[in-house]
């Protein structure tokens, strides 16, 4: 009855693996969410890191410029990742390419009204 | 904001764009990767779309500086105007055009720049040549 209503764990030692990069894979279909929430934590750091980091050194912060190169690091890193298989769908890259584009007008425009 | 300023963007945007979704396509091309972009219909048509915008974008910058240099200037009664003015915008035009088919037409072949890529920066030298052209013949300088 319990077998019927609770679904079989997928574990590590079902998923045929063969190769290191499979973990990332193994991982990410046990856990759909586990690579965009990666990414979006990497995005809000590398975003936060640069904007305090440049406002420590500088006194003032810049965060359009922040927001477009962690936008475009992220980027980087799901196109790397969808190098490996059953990692990365194309939806989430193409979130991050939009999220970069978005950047990318936000960084433009705004040096353009400073 | 300015005219010629709010078109830089836009163009520099749209590069941008086409540019990085291109090195994402090539890369998994060139790696074999596995969630291939070009098989994602919205990412698919939005780079064509794209690509097509920016090479629509230098021929209709050409046609404006053709019909710019075929215009002549008009005067109302009273007024001193020399056609010459015009004449020296044509002649602007032509050193910027040979200069720049010269430098960096020559080593976009060189160095292997996608025409798309060239295409944008030629729009905003057109377009910026035409707005300079127009300074010149309503202000004199």
């Amino acid at each position: 009855m319990i077998t019927n209503i609770i679904q079989a764990y997928l574990t590590i030692a079902d998923y045929n693996i063969s190769s290191a990069d499979q973990y990332f894979g193994y991982v990410a279909t046990v856990v759909p969410i586990f690579i965009p929430l990666m990414l979006f934590s990497l995005f809000i750091i590398i975003s936060l890191a640069t904007y305090f980091s440049k406002k420590r050194l500088t006194g003032f912060g810049d965060f359009p410029a922040s927001f477009a190169v962690a936008g475009f690091v992220t980027t980087i890193t799901a196109v790397l990742l969808s190098l490996f298989s059953n990692v990365i769908n194309p939806l989430t890259i193409g979130i991050c390419i939009i999220v970069t584009v978005i950047g990318v007008i936000w960084l433009f425009f705004s040096r353009e009204s400073s | 904001m300015e005219f010629r300023h709010l078109l830089v963007n836009f163009i520099m945007i749209g590069i941008f764009a086409f540019a990085l979704i291109g090195w994402s396509i090539f890369v998994q091309m060139d790696n074999s990767g596995n969630s291939s972009l070009m098989e994602n219909q919205l990412i698919n048509s939005t780079f064509v779309d794209l690509g097509t915008e920016l090479s629509s974008t230098q021929s209709q910058a050409e046609g404006q500086r053709e019909s710019q240099e075929q215009e002549n200037p008009t005067a109302s009664s009273g007024d001193l105007i020399l056609f010459t003015i015009t004449k020296a915008g044509k002649v602007f035009t032509g050193t910027i055009r040979a200069i720049y088919d010269i430098t960096i037409g020559g080593a976009s072949k060189v160095i292997g720049i996608p025409p798309i890529i060239m295409a944008g920066f030629t729009s905003i030298l057109l377009v910026s040549i035409i707005l300079l052209a127009w300074s010149l013949y309503k202000q004199g300088r």
